[in-house]
């Protein structure tokens, strides 16, 4: 796999990258860090940028500080070892399965006694964090507090809260946020070849998840997001055939289901927004803002509350065993509630 | 050497450096200096507050080597023994992770071992730490070892939940809990360590990190490690803020604001500023409940600074921007926004839930507290006591058009008490008959002279809506009627038994209502007059005779008017029945 990236490449991230560019600078660099945030926004990226700087053998020379910068000279052995994923003072975890097991811990334990062959310092970075289990969290506590010389781990997790709050205390917590729409954008246009509306609609609706946005099909993203709001035209939701006759793909599985959701939940949120900001620019859906104020003018706001209520009740319900087209006409019958001002009609025979 | 972090730097050495665990280390001092040490100990607290390190120091006091006999308060640190346990080499000191080493093979290798004299101390020392990791069968095969160790041997457990230890274990230990260490104590503790150091950090700084540690000495370092890294060695408030991902109480106030002022737009605005800055949404809201509950505190309490753990002119702060809002109202935003703490997992993006909540939150109407109500509703209750006439039913000219129309009509062509629903009593059912339709005051001139009728419904009114009144007022006799420009004046003569009665009628919280009542049945102000009847039994006869002849008059005539009544006409002739009874309900 490879993994070529650097400080500079990475987009966004303007805070946690002066932070452990900081730490490199000042060689205080802490044994044990946990990157938190969204999934899919460079996290991981990042921990291996900042361990590839932390490995560089030829870092540029910063004239200003007379040290050497914290970034990473991209040619010498240890950096092209990293872009090739195969340097030796780098270890990669990922959960085996479901769960991050104790065998796994036990190997990083092991590796990380030995001395670090090219570089000063071994790094080991653990993606899924949140995915240890009890046996391998608990085992990891005495290394996370008190590692061999010249170690540094990174635990990367979109769920902080999942991880032991002793496992937490023992490292430097590095929050990451998405990066804005506006930053997306020209890095999108610079390296994706697609036309700059579809660059436009690509940054809005990955939310700034980048590991998306860089491989997303625009006109795929469109296509099913427009799929999941003509279920909502109000025409269809006045009528209860076509209500019950929701395209079945929507919510045939637990992940489309869950896909439907957040683009409804995207979508009302639009609504809502548009309601009572005037400036666009911070819609989603800023393609088809006139059928976002179309909405706004008719549903009331309570009624949206409702629903996204709803929507957030459901989707912490949706994880159990539960059936899925059933979830999704709950949603679709209250946004009815919501849409339609007359009653429904009886069951037209067809 | 390699750079290490504060916590393990600063890791305390004696037992007086520990942080906010007096109670221990008092405990532990004593009992080495009475030469009573206990061969098993057990340490349980939260992250971070000195387990560990208190096993050391534990173990370091036993085997001191300089102290010349047994052990000692105050290890010398200078000794082979000492430093061999700092640096964590000692022969005799045995540091096992519990979570590492949790089978029973690992504490069968464990018993084989305590049995070997210690190699240069006096004590094999063996800190086992999350211990609450070994299996079941792991802890029952440590029972017996644990019971009775060779006298050489001390175990120390350390663990954060030592709800996980089985009963056994405990109660083969001495047990001790270790306390979250208080803000005071971190901000003194971090105060000497930047002392040492060298490191500016202003005293609001300091506060902030005590704060964001939430109990923990480690995190508390953790984070000083982390903004020092950031910033070097002059930090200012701003670059705290960023490693500790507050948003600063200039955001936090300027939403509270927005939101008590219902400025929608203003609040949202502010969600989207906390994007830019790369705050944490998670954070913030449970910043805003802290700031929610201040202002709760400073409302309702006498002395807010007891109870808020800010400095004074933030209190003051925050008692003038709970001036503005209601107690009621707080609680709901606290409600509001600990609903969106929960809703951040599994939510698509953590800015909308925010963004939800704050719309949410400037929706809420503003609550009246339940004391005003109260009085509204008595003041109500008082305007209609004395007469339904005044106006408390604004709203009802809009509702009525919308009401059912099945039974309005009933309600409204009823000609005596008007607009009935604004009066304390419902029209009875005889007022409210068709037939009465134009008959507006017929009776008074009518049989006796006197308003016999008005007051059967009077006294039938009131056993509807107040029967024991209604049941005194029964008992009354009408002796007199004055007709009056103003007001008309009705006597009512009660016999020498019913004198109770004739008191209560009298009462003052009586004769509101009944005056009210009269005045509606009368259509004008009637003022009702008791007096005392002194007669003899013949009289007495007399007047029952006349009060029922009354009585029989009345029911003819409204058997009169319902028979002459063309519905019921029309109904005989349709459906062909005769009329057997006429009840007046």
């Amino acid at each position: 796999m490879s993994l070529e990236t650097s400080f500079e490449m990475i987009l966004g991230h303007a805070h946690p990258k002066a932070i452990l560019k900081a730490a490199l600078a000042s060689g205080r660099v802490a044994h044990a860090y946990v990157f938190h945030g969204e999934a899919h926004i460079g996290k991981f990226m990042t921990a291996v940028a900042f361990a590839k700087t932390g490995l560089c053998a030829d870092p540029p020379f910063d004239q200003s500080s007379g040290r050497p910068a914290p970034t990473s000279c991209n040619c010498c052995r240890s950096c092209r070892a990293i872009d090739s994923g195969s340097h030796p003072d780098i270890r990669l975890i990922r959960p085996d399965g479901a769960q991050i097991k104790i065998d796994q811990i036990r190997e990083v334990q092991d590796a990380l006694s030995y001395k670090s062959l090219i570089g000063t310092r071994k790094w080991c970075v653990i993606d899924d964090a949140d995915a240890l289990n009890p046996e391998a969290a608990n085992r990891f506590l005495k290394t996370l507090e008190e590692p061999p010389d010249h170690s540094v781990l990174i635990l990367i997790t979109a769920r902080p809260q999942a991880l032991l709050p002793t496992i937490r205390s023992r490292c430097h917590a590095v929050r990451f946020h998405p990066p804005s729409q506006q930053d997306l954008l020209p890095w999108l246009q610079k390296h994706r070849a697609i036309a700059p509306t579809e660059a436009q609609l690509l940054a809005a609706l990955s939310l700034g998840r980048i590991g998306i946005a860089a491989e997303a099909d625009p006109a795929v993203l469109r296509r099913e997001r427009d799929r999941v709001l003509e279920a909502l035209a109000p025409e269809r939701l006045g009528n209860p055939s076509d209500l019950f006759n929701e395209p079945e793909d929507l919510a045939a599985t637990q992940e489309q289901l869950s896909k439907t959701l957040d683009t409804i939940e995207i979508w009302l949120r639009d609504v809502l927004i548009g309601r009572h900001l005037p400036e666009p620019s911070l819609l989603i859906n800023q393609d088809i803002h006139d059928r976002i104020s179309a909405w706004s003018r008719t549903v009331s706001t309570d009624q949206i509350l409702e629903a996204l209520t709803l929507i957030h009740l459901l989707k912490r319900a949706a994880p159990r065993n539960i059936n899925h087209a059933l979830v999704l006409e709950t949603v679709l019958l209250e946004l009815r509630d919501a849409v339609v001002r007359e009653p429904a009609p009886g069951l037209k025979p067809n | 050497m390699d750079y290490q972090v504060s916590a393990r730097k600063w890791r305390p050495q004696t037992f007086e450096e520990v942080v906010g665990q007096v109670h221990v280390a008092r405990t532990l001092t004593n009992a080495i200096r009475q030469g009573r040490i206990a061969h098993a100990y057990l340490f349980s607290g939260m992250r971070g507050v000195g387990k560990t390190t208190m096993a050391r120091i534990l173990a370091k006091s036993l085997n001191c080597a300089s102290a010349s006999n047994g052990p000692t308060v105050a290890p010398c640190q200078t000794c082979p023994s000492c430093l061999s346990i700092t640096s964590g080499h000692s022969p005799d000191v045995v540091e096992i992770d519990g979570a590492s080493n949790r089978g029973i093979d690992e504490v069968r290798e464990l018993r084989e071992a305590v049995k070997y004299a210690p190699m240069a101390g006096k004590y094999r020392v063996y800190i086992i730490d999350e211990v609450h990791m070994l299996t079941k069968e792991a802890f029952n095969a440590l029972l017996k070892t644990l019971e009775e160790p060779p006298s050489h041997v001390v175990f120390i457990f350390a663990t954060t939940e030592d709800h996980k230890i089985p009963s056994t274990i405990l109660s083969r230990c001495q047990h001790f809990h270790f306390k979250r260490i208080t803000r005071q104590e971190i901000i003194a503790q971090l105060e000497r360590i930047i002392r040492e150091e060298g490191i500016r950090i202003t005293g609001q700084g300091l506060g902030l990190i005590a704060k964001a540690a939430d109990g923990s000495l480690r995190d508390a370092l953790s984070f000083l490690d982390q903004v020092v890294a950031y910033s070097g060695k002059e930090v200012n408030d701003q670059d705290l803020q960023v490693i500790l991902g507050t948003a600063g109480r200039g955001p936090l106030m300027a939403m509270v604001k927005a939101i008590l002022e219902r400025k929608t737009a203003e609040a949202l605005r502010i969600v989207k500023e906390l994007a830019d800055e790369g705050q944490d949404y998670r954070q913030f809201t449970s910043e805003l409940l802290e700031y929610i509950r201040h202002l709760v505190i400073a409302k309702s309490s006498t002395a807010p600074e007891e109870l808020i753990d800010l400095p004074s002119e933030e209190v003051e702060e925050i008692r003038q921007l709970s001036a503005s809002a209601g107690v009621e109202e707080l609680q709901r935003l606290f409600g509001i926004f600990s609903l969106a703490l929960e809703s951040f997992r599994g939510a698509v993006h953590p800015g909308f839930v925010l963004e939800m909540a704050v719309i949410r939150a400037t929706r809420i109407q503003p609550l009246e507290s339940f004391e005003k109500l109260l009085e509204r509703f008595h003041l109500l209750e008082r305007m209609l006591g004395e007469g339904g006439d005044r106006d408390l039913t604004g709203p009802r000219a809009e509702v009525a058009p919308d009401a059912p129309a099945v039974n309005a009509p009933a309600i409204k062509t009823d000609p005596l008490t008007g607009s009935a629903t604004a009066s304390a009593f419902k029209p009875g059912p005889s007022e409210s008959a068709p037939v009465k339709a134009g008959q507006e005051n017929p009776e008074r001139s009518a049989g006796t002279g006197l308003p016999m009728e008005q007051w059967s419904r009077v006294v039938k009114r009131f056993l509807q809506e107040k029967p024991n009144l209604g049941s005194y007022l029964e008992k009354g006799i009408v002796q007199e009627w004055i007709a009056g420009d103003a007001k008309d004046v009705l006597v009512i003569g009660y016999d020498e038994g019913a004198a109770f009665f004739a008191e209560y009628i009298q009462k003052e919280e009586s004769r509101p209502i009944v005056a009210s009542a009269l005045r509606e049945v009368f259509q004008r102000p009637v003022e009702l007059k008791v007096v005392r009847l002194e007669r003899s039994a013949h009289e007495q006869q007399q007047l029952q005779l006349k009060k029922d002849q009354q009585e029989r008059q009345h029911r003819q005539r409204i058997q009169q008017e319902t028979m002459a009544h063309p519905l019921l006409k029309e109904a005989l002739n349709i459906l062909g029945g005769e009329v057997i009874d006429i009840k007046d309900a």
